[in-house]
């Protein structure tokens, strides 16, 4: 019997040399290499672990896996806190700390147990019931206490200090799950020769194997097991690895707990790893579940799942209770009193069938007394089970009847069956499990692409069974990657575990007591307190599908999921409803199986590197001279540049004012750049823009539009003529990468007999644009080597030539500012050169820099579309350039833009808006409403952009609005309802600045 | 001619990284003076391009799907079905050479030296770095000395090229890859690739 506690003197795979020190609610404890968290705290006498979600009832461990309802604690404290981990799953590692969870002050004096004399008005649709009609209201007020109230753990407040990562991985077969069939399918494939990954979730392989004594006949086998693989180098064994989701074309989900058995990672070291594998085949080996029977107060702390007390008492070597009740409906439990009975401990057997079965009879040999014909009709106890309350039972009705007696136990081990986990079988859709009457179970409808299932997942439950199961299917995988190597044969030898489940197996899924007895709560889910008055309920009040009852009661929600609920659930549901159990049907799964921390999947791409950032070849020398950065997408753009003291306001003004008045220096290297090229450039440009390209000459560039296939615009921008064959096109920032996709897809599916190349050089260029009356004279000095003249380079002219210092330029003349201006374009790796050269140079003729904010101030004073207008809901007409289309060809758009309401005059069009009190802000985004009201709905229009104009001295915008320029000279309300602003603004003319573009040209 | 400045220098800062060892799991280093040109020849002439460029250039002809062909520094890598990367030593003035050598009725040819930086990753831990960011198969029996692949890091369009082996007793030991990055990102990604390399022994090198 136990030494220590509960702790065997010897068995177990445990190593009783090392002691791991441990803490559980502030208490220390001891264990060893090997234990769990759960099987350390039973080591130790700790049942109760916890308070359940909804009615705070005392709580222990159930299961020895992660289908653990209530043994959920906080693992750690400080950034590295993490609620809801499994006890039964959590590694034992020395200096863990530990807290249970929902319990205030502790597990044992919970204040809100008072919860659980409230039960009737707690049941399910609570919250909705309470929560409608006059009380609606009040669930603002109530809510954070009931959030307070109900739950699980608490994340972690601070960050958390550790690494995550995210690995991309390949393999020829992914084997899920290292039992029998898993590693019987392991052997057999990498005895083929495929590439194998063995994924195990324990830490150690064996699955239920491990339950079995050491030195038993299934031990042999899974040390033999073990060796071989670890022999195949083509096999690549991921203990405390969980495949958590399939996905389509054979991916999978991996989360690795790299080191979670650490109380700190080791330097450098992920502490989870979250894998994306690709598998050509895979074998999925996940095995089963045990699965409870409802009882009264069958959530007591000391009601176990009959294989968990075998797990702890062979694994670990730890006897979970002195004198335990086995309920059970099938042969498959009887192990477990035997060892029980081996270990010490006094076993009673309780069985639903009247029997004789070939267990019962063993157990009679050993001297063990079996109740048969009888089911447990419910415990007694406060936070630990005292008793079990024993009734006769009708196993059709299930129902207990008169004569029932109390036999004293401090522990209950039940079964009622075993659940394949069909998960990931089921994950995709399509394919939901199907029940199979002769397992009592659910098995997997079927073998989803690449999928190959085995063992106990596919309702195979004995060990034989399941290692030639999992060896043909790893042989079968194996042969359909092309793996030619022979996997020979794997002998079964005798003894091992045979299946518990024999012909005319009738699981039991209820337990109602006899009528002498109260009837007490039966729980289906404990981790979401669901018993069998919720489903009753749900069943009287029409939640009769599956789907509506797992809503309704929220029974097989959170970490869970349904593993030992569902299949208990559904089935009283078809009692209820006269159905058989198939016709009832079940609910699907999603990944992830288990839990996945968001950490895991966030991974590396995590606080600066969540997003690339995307910089220009003057980013460097930017950042040197002081600018401010404005992310636009993925690009940091120079917004301004301001000068000691001086607001962003002050900044973008004078910056806009000195480009008028000087010269001033913007980067424009964001701007989308692609190069094309063929013999069938023209035409190609032809018919992707709305205006001719074909009479363009070498040396001359051109602004175009570009429209979607529906007729609305879709981008604007410059395009230069280099070459006889080659075209230099600009392009918005915004829209960059979606035209290159549109002019790819045109000239590969589309136009495939077009001569034509598209390439981006976004990243091969940088530019900037010099504008204002002094431009032509900075770039003289800059560039002598180009003759700058208004003859000889006239506006929408390009020249390539050498600035000073050896840098090859090529310069458009383009204006977006309504200035004199230049675009100046240099291979990025020169970005620099050319700054440090053109702000040298531009002392003297008075150079200032500016950022996009300027930018945007001269290109609203000069009435150009941007973004703001282009908002893929405008049409050539809705922006004034109508007349931009050429009538003497097709392109793409031109059919569909003159459908009746594209071109409709009553459309919201182009307008530029001046606020009527100079001092007053016309914002961005305005609703543009009839003066003076009503102020009703989406009104005439919006603003789309608005800046104070130092020219014009006051706010202006552009905005687009029913009847455009028709109205000009009409004066509208722009109202911002979030703050209850109302200006009034005249609609005017969009082209504030020099409407003849007199300076543009000069 | 003025120099190209590396858009790597600011984040590849020399020195070893990581956790101490003897000897370093991976070096991480920019390649630099390479010229970068696209050739892209038309569907009736891809072939005789084909062959063109590896005459010129010194290369088996560019047949692969996924594989590049290197004669030395200069390296074909064929990334369409009639688009060829060519990559060259800067001296060797590549652009010039190559516009001259095809009109545009065979071929049309586009400068891409300033677009990419180079970042060469090798080492015993090269492909598990790679891993890291790159969905490819980098086994050797699938991605073998010269293969290339176009993929995505952190959701930008790379190209990886296994350039060759260091040496060791397996391919698994050393295996040297060549990062093709997009000018804009690649300071920051290679600032993410170093954060994540960082646990290993690293060796950075000028």
């Amino acid at each position: 019997m136990a030494r220590n506690g509960r702790r065997l003197a010897a068995g177990g795979r445990i190593d009783r040399v090392k002691r791991l020190t441990f803490h559980f609610d502030n208490k220390r404890f001891v264990g060893h290499p090997g234990d769990t968290l759960a099987s350390a705290l039973l080591a130790n006498g700790v049942h109760l672990v916890g308070r359940s979600f909804k009615y705070h009832r005392p709580r222990g461990i159930v299961s020895a896996g992660v289908e653990e309802p209530n043994a959920l604690v906080t693992l750690r404290t400080g950034g590295r806190q993490e609620p809801n981990c499994p006890a039964p799953v959590t590694e034992l590692y020395d200096g863990l700390v530990s807290r249970s969870q929902n319990a205030w002050p502790s597990p044992r004096f919970d204040a809100m147990g008072i919860n659980d004399f409230f039960k009737p008005f707690l049941s399910a649709g609570f919250y909705y019931k309470t929560f409608m009609g006059p009380t609606r209201k009040s669930w603002m007020f109530f809510e954070p206490f009931i959030r307070k109230a109900a739950g699980l753990g608490a994340a972690a407040s601070k960050a958390d200090p550790d690494r995550y990562e995210k690995v991309n991985a390949f393999c020829d077969v992914l084997i899920v799950g290292g039992g029998p069939a898993g590693l019987a399918a392991a052997v057999a494939a990498g005895r083929a020769g495929a590439r194998v990954v063995l994924a195990e979730q324990d830490f150690e392989l064996g699955g239920w194997l491990l339950r079995e004594p050491i030195g038993s006949p299934a031990d042999h086998w899974l040390g033999a097991a073990r060796a071989e693989l670890a022999q195949l180098p083509n096999v690549r064994v991921m203990t405390r690895t969980t495949v958590f989701g399939a996905y389509d074309g054979g991916t999978f989900g991996l989360l690795e707990r790299v080191a979670d058995h650490k109380k700190v990672p080791d330097e450098g070291e992920p502490r989870q790893r979250y894998v994306v594998l690709r598998a050509t085949r895979a074998v999925i080996a996940a095995g089963a579940v045990e699965r409870p029977i409802p009882f009264g107060d069958n959530d007591r702390p000391g009601v176990m799942l009959a294989g968990a007390v075998r797990a702890y008492l062979n694994r670990h070597a730890v006897v979970a209770g002195r004198r335990m009740v086995l309920f059970t409906c099938h042969d498959g439990a009887y192990p477990t009193a035997f060892d029980m009975k081996a270990a010490g401990a006094a076993v009673t057997i309780v069985d639903a069938r009247k029997g004789p079965t070939p267990a019962m009879k063993a157990a009679g040999e050993l001297g063990l007394e079996v109740i048969a014909g009888h089911a447990l009709a419910e415990t007694r106890g406060k936070t630990r089970v005292r008793a079990a309350v024993v009734a006769p039972f009708d196993i059709d009705k299930e129902t207990c009847d008169s004569g029932w007696r109390e036999i004293p136990c401090d522990l209950v081990a039940v079964s009622g069956g075993y659940d394949p986990q069909v998960h990931l079988a089921t994950q995709r859709g399509g394919r939901k499990a199907v029940w199979a009457p002769a397992l009592g179970c659910l098995v997997p409808g079927g073998e989803p692409d690449v999928q190959i299932h085995a063992g106990a997942m596919k309702g195979t439950f004995g060990t034989p069974e399941c290692i030639a199961e999992g060896f043909a299917a790893g042989r079968r995988a194996a042969g359909e990657v092309g793996a030619k190597g022979a996997a020979g044969d794997l002998p079964v030898p005798d003894g091992l575990p045979a299946s518990g489940i024999a012909e005319g197996f009738k699981p039991v899924f209820d337990v109602k007591p006899p009528a002498a007895l109260r009837e007490r709560k039966r729980f289906i889910d404990q981790q979401n307190d669901v018993s069998a008055s919720d489903v009753k309920l749900a069943h009287r009040e029409g939640y009769v599908s599956v789907e509506h009852l797992k809503r309704y009661t929220t029974l097989g929600m959170a970490t869970e999921q349904g593993k030992l609920a569902n299949v208990v659930a559904l089935a009283q549901m078809a009692k209820l409803r006269g159905l058989d159990i198939s016709a009832v049907g079940t609910t699907g799964y999603r990944p992830p199986y288990t839990p996945v921390p968001l950490g895991a999947i966030a991974a590396h791409e995590s606080d600066h590197h969540v997003r690339p950032v995307r910089v220009t070849p003057f980013h460097d020398w930017n950042e040197k001279i002081g600018t401010v950065f404005l992310d636009t997408g993925l690009w940091k753009r120079p917004w301004y540049y301001p000068m000691k003291g001086e607001t962003i306001n002050e900044a973008y003004r004078r910056e806009a004012k000195a480009v008028r008045e000087t010269v001033g220096m913007v980067d424009v290297s964001t701007l989308g750049k692609i190069d094309v090229q063929g013999p069938d450039a023209p035409e190609f440009l032809n018919r992707v823009y709305v205006n001719g390209w074909k009479s363009l000459e070498v040396g001359k560039a051109r602004y175009g539009i570009m429209l979607r296939e529906d007729g609305y615009v879709f981008d604007d921008g410059t395009t230069t003529r280099i070459s006889e064959h080659h075209y230099f096109m600009t392009t918005t920032t915004a829209e960059a990468a979606k035209v290159m996709m549109h002019l790819e897809w045109l000239l590969q599916a589309a136009w495939p007999e077009l001569k034509v190349h598209v390439t981006s050089v976004t990243d091969q260029w940088g530019g900037v644009a010099i504008a204002g009356p002094n431009a032509r004279a900075l770039l003289k000095d800059a560039i002598p080597s180009i003759d700058f003249s208004n003859e000889a380079f006239p506006f929408m002219g390009y020249r390539t030539g050498t600035a000073e210092g050896g840098i090859p330029v090529r310069v458009h003349r383009i204006s977006f500012s309504g200035e004199l201006a230049y675009e100046v374009f240099c291979g990025a790796g020169h970005g620099s050169a050319l700054c440090d050269l053109l702000f040298e140079k531009g002392k003297r003729h008075g150079l200032v820099l500016y950022g996009v904010e300027a930018l945007g101030t001269l290109r609203i004073e000069k009435g150009h579309v941007a973004g703001g207008e282009i908002d893929g809901r405008t049409t050539l007409e809705d922006l004034g350039l109508e007349k931009m289309a050429s009538k003497a060809k097709p392109y793409i758009g031109s059919v569909l833009r003159q459908r009746p309401d594209m071109t409709s005059p009553a459309r919201q069009r182009f307008v530029g808006l001046k606020a009527v009190d100079p001092n007053t802000r016309i914002r961005p985004g305005m609703i543009l409403q009839p003066h003076k009201g009503p102020h009703q709905g989406h009104g005439l229009g919006h603003v789309t952009a608005t800046t104070y104009s130092p020219v014009l001295g006051q706010s202006i915008g552009l905005g687009l609005v029913a009847a455009g320029l028709a109205r000009k000279g009409e004066i509208v309300d722009a109202v911002y309802p979030l703050k209850g602003d109302v200006t009034a603004v005249e609609i005017v003319s969009p082209h504030f600045f020099d409407p003849e573009g007199k300076r543009q040209n000069g | 001619m003025v120099e190209i400045a590396s858009a790597l220098a600011g984040v590849l800062k020399p020195g070893r990284h990581g956790p101490p060892a003897k000897t370093a799991g991976l070096t991480l280093s920019e390649v630099k003076g390479r010229d970068v040109v696209q050739v892209g020849a038309w569907r009736e002439t891809v072939d005789r391009v084909r062959e063109k460029l590896a005459y010129d250039l010194g290369t088996p002809p560019a047949t692969g799907t996924r594989a590049a062909v290197t004669a030395g520094e200069r390296t074909v890598i064929p990334v369409g079905p009639d688009k060829f990367l060519v990559v060259a030593p800067a001296s060797d003035n590549l652009f010039q050479k190559l516009s001259a050598a095809f009109p545009a009725s065979e071929a049309v040819v586009t400068e891409l030296g300033h677009s990419r930086a180079i970042l060469r990753i090798a080492g015993p831990n090269a492909r598990d770095l790679v891993a890291r960011y790159l969905a490819v198969d980098l086994d050797p029996s699938v991605f073998p000395v010269g293969s290339f692949a176009a993929s995505g890091l952190h959701g930008v369009g790379v190209l990886l090229h296994y350039v060759r082996d260091m040496g060791g007793s397996s391919v698994f030991e050393a295996p040297v890859f060549d990062l093709y990055l997009p000018r804009s990102f690649a300071a920051s990604l290679t600032e993410g690739v170093l954060h994540v390399a960082e646990q290993w022994p690293c060796q950075v090198e000028a």
